[in-house]
């Protein structure tokens, strides 16, 4: 806060030798002139501050701050569960891709590095990594579409937006199961 | 100004100046892979699991070597975008930097291999 003090302590450090003028001043001076001065002080400050110890640092909380609540402060909801899927799917389809990219360098090597590698991928882990990847590929391109459609302020109520939750979680089952069917 | 979109007042405004690019770009990328993917599903699981004879003829054909081609090379761009707002969300200062290059690399070289890998059953 900008305290009368504050401002006589300014006015002291800005000028010593004119103490008795500018005291007298002080009583003509405004809020805001005060303000002012209190914050060239604080340039001031920070500037001897840089000279002394050679670094930039104002004489301000940096570290200690409050913090703007995060994931561990909110009840876990179905549209924050669903958020959150989209960027841990989206990612994770890394594993999936790798494999198949190594699987396609494999048949465009020879027959001897296709066997291994095929070998991998029909594999229990390979396919358990497959059958995760297709669910994740579904997740994500639905909540993607859901993304495209909220773009255009579309569907952001509570209601409607809990509904195509839903809709992505089912959607990408029924969509993995209609793969895994079919192929 | 009631002649400019929203995009285009957004354009160069932001810290990093580049926001709504990259926004613009994942919007882009992502209707496009809404096609690509399942395409791509389609293509790629006839074969897997199939004789290598068999994959090598089936990607000989323009139709899936063009599908899995674009494939990479839209969704590597659109993981490479995403995976930078992942790394900058919770990873900060050098190592942010690090991470971000790192992510850049991968996905050229993936997207390069398996352009590769197409291009030499195809041709």
């Amino acid at each position: 806060m900008i305290t009368n003090k504050n401002s006589v302590i300014t006015i002291v450090h800005f000028a010593k030798s004119q103490k008795r003028i500018l005291f007298l001043g002080l009583l003509l001076l405004s809020n805001q002139d005060k303000r002012i001065l209190s914050y060239r002080r604080i340039a001031v400050e920070a500037s001897l501050l840089k000279d002394r110890k050679g670094i930039l640092m104002a004489d301000v909380n940096r570290g200690n701050r409050p913090l703007s609540p995060h994931l561990s402060i909110y009840r876990p909801q179905l549209t924050s569960i669903t958020s959150i899927l989209t960027r841990i799917t989206g990612n994770a389809l890394l594993l999936g891709t790798i494999m198949v990219i190594w699987w396609l360098l494999a048949a465009a090597t020879s027959p001897a590095y296709f066997e291994l590698v095929n070998g991998v991928v029909t594999s229990w882990f390979g396919k358990l990594i497959l059958l995760g990847s297709i669910w994740a590929l579904w997740y994500h391109s639905l909540a993607g579409l859901r993304h495209l459609i909220w773009d255009n302020v579309i569907g952001l109520d509570v209601p409607t937006a809990e509904k195509l939750g839903w809709g992505v979680i089912i959607g990408s089952l029924v969509l993995s199961v209609i793969t895994i069917v079919v192929l | 100004m009631r002649y400019l979109t929203d995009r285009k007042r957004a354009v160069g405004l932001g810290s990093a100046k580049t926001g709504t690019a990259h926004f613009w770009a994942m919007k882009v990328s992502s209707a496009a892979l809404l096609v690509l993917v399942p395409l791509f599903v389609w293509t790629l699981g006839r074969v897997i699991g199939e004789s290598h004879q068999d994959v090598i003829a089936h990607f000989a054909r323009p139709g899936p070597a063009l599908v899995v081609a674009l494939t990479l090379i839209v969704g590597l761009e659109h993981f490479k975008s995403g995976a930078q707002v992942l790394i900058e969300d919770y990873v900060h200062g050098t190592a942010q930097k690090i991470w971000i290059i790192a992510v850049i690399c991968m996905s050229y070289a993936l997207m390069a291999t398996g352009l590769f890998a197409i291009a030499k059953m195809a041709l």
